[in-house]
């Protein structure tokens, strides 16, 4: 029986005797039958050992095939949302961040753009895309501050009286609205989005988070997978598609005056709109809101809502946007101090 | 060489080579302690079982008396250096004992001892020869004691030494003229023989499976920081170097057909496939130890007398007819018990076939007699004698009576077996045989026993024997001598100095006298000195009684 041991190189008879010396074993007949069957367990282990190693190498080929290509479906997922974005767009969080910073250092004045003047115009401009942000003035100096306002930018009586004032700016029907706008908070106007999710989700489009899936594990691969999924994905390439920045700074309140339940007091607040392409400021107010004209019953609980409000339909009235009537029922809303 | 029919044995004893030992059996042993099975004893067993050449002589007929197996283990000892091996004395004594009745085998052997003494690099090739075959001996009888050893080593060991052991045979032997050739065609044919090819290839697998150059830095402490391998060359020229790949497969093979699984199994079966091929040769030299050990042996007897003064040589062999001489004879047990023998000088007529010795006692008579028997039996063995010189006789025998053991269940009294003895003697005396008798008929009266003396000493002469036979009834060998009636029967005496002390020389005649007084006095049994003893014993014992009361 051939052997592995025998090599070309051996002489006829060397290679005879090495094939004794592994096969020529001496069994006597009693003994016969117990060699045998260690023989063909010794081959069936063998055999297990190979197909043992051949299932693992099967299995580990699959796993890296579906790794391969759920590493291929990811990137191809990056690639086909960052396809129609472009890098200025990309960038978009450091913009805003700059701007912000700007716009909360000195104030310099109130300004209206012409081509904001006006119902209609008002109305067109508040149309576009934009990105909204407020925040405290302390806050907004620094980039931690920026983050942290970012991320409690929701939907507010202030975005949603601006975009679809009240027709009377009674009591009533401010409460209302900021009833209403604490009600969605989370659903932003379809013109206004938040820029937290251009925050959130920019790194899973850079470059660096593309390097990463190439090179994750299995186990890392899925994590990022399960990330992308839960991130807002289309709010934040809107966002980034925004073309103004709606951004409202609220100043530090009057310390001599009582403080609202809700922590509304009254307080200067500085309203810009700001073209993100080129950073023209469209409009720069300061306007101070107040609560102490809220009835004691409401003022404890829509205080900050109604304050808001009240700013938005007084933003209106300074660009001559708001035919919004007053004392419907004998009860007449601040009106905005320049 | 096909390894199962082998045409050569190297037998050093025999003018034409014999394989004396069981070659079957001893493969079968040597197979076994190859394999680490068994343990101690392969070498001696198949010697000691060994047939030897035809011989006449029966060695139950003199080697006591000449206390032959003494002789083998102090005389015949081999001391190589300060190494002293341990030998199979056994074998050696049956081959001293019964040596061959063809005189052509006698001279083979003289003619390599001869060589020996002559050429000291032949004597320091064969003793190297004879130290690599006892390594070989301890490396397969020690195996029980080397159990964690590894076996591989061991096996490896045993093929690296054999191999050491054909080359020196082959190597060098290639000049000698005497039977000593015999190793340099033995080794010759197994070397050029495909299982030792194949057994060169092996040692070399072993050695270098592979070459690597390395390339080391050292740093300025003479520390090493770094190494490369700068390049690495496979023996791919030796018969057993594989490719990796198939040596892995080589494993799972050897797996598969029951084997563990690992390299050393691997090699255990290649060191097997080349072992398996020698096994024959490995026989070979077993036998071939034991016929190194009777000439070292030999040898170590000659260098022994010789650290004492004294001679020995190969004798020459003469005629029925011719003088016989032993010049510078000694006794070689007197030698190994630490006295130095006093040699002495021997020349027998060529009619003489019957010597009467008589002399005192303690003169060295009996002494001789044990001289004459080891010479004649040596001189047969073809070694050395212990004598400066020498012209012997062939014996066809040798029946030696020295010794009168008393047995608890022996039937008769002293004289019954002195003839008892006397009967034995004629019963397997063949004619042209050695006899040397201590004391004839000394265990009766003097006039009974001289006539059975003269009734065996004349039998003997018919069967032409040299008898050497030792008496005290000095007046009945004196008459003996004077009258001249049994033909062939000569008188030797033990020379006395003026002061009548024996000189343990021997000249012609009979002695005057067995100085028993002397011996007597010498011996302190003296009227004085034994009235001497008697007072002292009895004072003694009155001391001890007085002691008890």
């Amino acid at each position: 029986m051939p052997t592995f041991l025998t090599t070309r190189k051996m002489s006829p008879e060397l290679a005879k005797r090495v094939r004794a010396s592994v096969s020529g074993r001496r069994v006597d007949s009693k003994t016969r039958a117990l060699p045998r069957l260690g023989s063909i367990l010794r081959v069936g282990a063998v055999l297990a050992v190979i197909a043992v190693a051949a299932l693992v190498v099967s299995n580990n080929r699959r796993a890296n095939a579906e790794v391969a290509r759920q590493r291929d479906t990811l990137l191809a997922r990056v690639r086909a949302e960052t396809a129609d974005v472009t890098q200025q767009q990309l960038a978009i969080g450091r913009r805003v961040e700059s701007l912000v910073a700007d716009a909360a250092g000195v104030y310099a004045g109130d300004w209206v753009a012409d081509e904001l003047k006006g119902e209609d115009a008002f109305s067109k401009a508040l149309g576009r895309q934009m990105v909204y942000v407020r925040g405290p003035l302390a806050k907004l100096g620094s980039p931690a501050g920026f983050k942290e306002s970012a991320a409690e930018s929701f939907k507010d009586a202030f975005s949603s009286c601006l975009l679809d004032p009240p027709t009377t700016r009674t009591e009533r029907a401010l409460s209302n609205k900021a009833r209403a706008a604490l009600g969605q908070r989370g659903a932003a106007p379809s013109s206004i989005e938040r820029i937290q999710a251009a925050l959130i989700s920019l790194p899973l489009l850079l470059p660096e988070w593309q390097a990463r899936v190439r090179s994750a594990d299995v186990a890392e691969l899925s994590k990022l997978a399960a990330t992308l999924s839960k991130a807002p994905i289309g709010a934040a390439k809107r966002a980034m598609k925004a073309d103004l920045l709606l951004l409202v700074i609220d100043e530090p309140g009057d310390t001599q005056g009582p403080t609202e339940l809700d922590g509304e007091r009254p307080h200067w607040v500085r309203v810009q709109m700001v073209q993100l392409a080129t950073g023209a400021v469209q409009l720069r107010l300061r306007l101070r809101v107040d609560p102490s004209w809220i009835s004691p019953s409401v003022r404890a609980e829509h205080a900050s809502g109604i304050d808001s409000c009240a700013l938005a339909l007084d933003v209106r009235a300074r660009v001559g946007a708001s035919p919004t009537r007053h004392a419907a029922e004998g009860m007449q809303g601040p009106r905005a101090t320049r | 060489m096909a390894s199962e029919q082998l045409p050569l044995v190297p037998d050093l004893l025999h003018a034409v080579p014999m394989q004396r030992i069981d070659f079957e059996q001893t493969r079968f042993a040597i197979n076994l302690a190859f394999a680490g099975g068994v343990s101690g004893g392969l070498f001696s067993d198949a010697l000691e079982k060994a047939t030897i050449a035809p011989s006449t002589w029966a060695p139950t007929a003199f080697a006591g008396d000449l206390f032959l197996q003494r002789f083998v283990a102090q005389c015949f000892k081999i001391q190589i250096g300060k190494v002293s091996p341990t030998s199979v004395n056994g074998h050696l004594l049956r081959l001293l004992a019964q040596p061959p009745d063809d005189s052509e085998v006698v001279g083979f052997r003289r003619f390599i001892l001869a060589e020996l003494v002559q050429s000291a690099q032949c004597r320091a090739s064969l003793e190297s020869l004879y130290l690599d075959i006892a390594r070989l001996r301890g490396l397969f009888e020690s195996t029980g004691a080397m159990r964690i050893w590894d076996a591989n080593r061991r096996k490896l060991d045993i093929l690296q030494t054999f191999k050491q052991i054909i080359d020196t045979m082959a190597d060098a032997f290639e000049t000698a003229s005497s039977g000593l050739r015999r190793l340099s065609e033995f080794g010759s044919l197994i070397r050029s023989s495909e299982p030792y090819r194949a057994l060169a290839d092996l040692i070399g697998y072993d050695a270098e499976l592979a070459t690597m150059n390395l390339r080391l830095s050292i740093g300025a402490d003479g520390r090493i920081r770094n190494f490369q391998i700068a390049a690495i060359r496979e023996n791919t020229d030796n018969a057993f170097v594989n490719p990796v790949w198939r040596r892995w497969l080589a494993k799972l093979e050897l797996f598969a057909r029951g084997y563990r699984l690992s390299e050393s199994e691997v090699m255990a079966r290649l060191v097997d496939s080349v072992f398996s091929g020698l096994e024959l040769p490995f026989v070979a030299l077993v036998q071939c130890f034991g016929d190194l050990e009777f000439y070292l042996g030999a040898l170590g007897f000659r260098d022994r007398a010789q650290g004492a003064g004294l001679a020995v040589c190969l004798p020459d062999f003469v005629g029925e007819d011719d003088a016989r001489t032993l010049h510078g004879l000694f006794n070689p047990l007197l030698l190994m018990s630490g006295v130095v023998p006093v040699p002495c000088d021997l020349d027998f007529e060529g009619h003489s076939s019957t010597m009467l010795i008589t002399g005192p006692n303690s003169g060295g008579k009996t002494r001789l007699l044990q001289s004459l028997g080891l010479a004649q039996l040596l001189a047969q063995g073809g070694v050395f004698i212990p004598a400066r010189a020498g012209r012997v006789r062939w014996a066809s025998g040798l029946i030696a009576s020295l010794i009168e053991e008393t047995k608890a269940d022996q039937m008769e009294g002293r004289l019954g077996m002195e003839l008892v003895r006397i009967r034995a003697l004629f019963e397997s005396l063949p004619p042209g045989a050695m006899v040397i008798l201590d004391e004839l008929c000394s265990g009766t009266n003097p006039s009974e026993g001289e006539q059975i003396f003269e009734l065996v000493v004349s039998m003997l002469n018919r069967l032409r024997p040299q008898a050497f036979i030792t008496t005290h009834f000095l007046t009945f060998a004196a008459r003996l001598e004077q009258s001249g009636k049994i033909s062939g029967l000569g008188f030797l005496q033990v020379e006395l100095d003026p002061q009548r002390r024996p000189t343990y020389q021997f000249t012609a005649g009979v002695a005057r006298t067995s100085l028993a007084a002397h011996t007597a006095e010498r011996l302190g049994v003296t009227g004085e000195q034994l009235l001497l003893l008697i007072e002292q014993n009895v004072h003694k014992h009155h001391a001890l009684r007085q002691v008890r009361n």
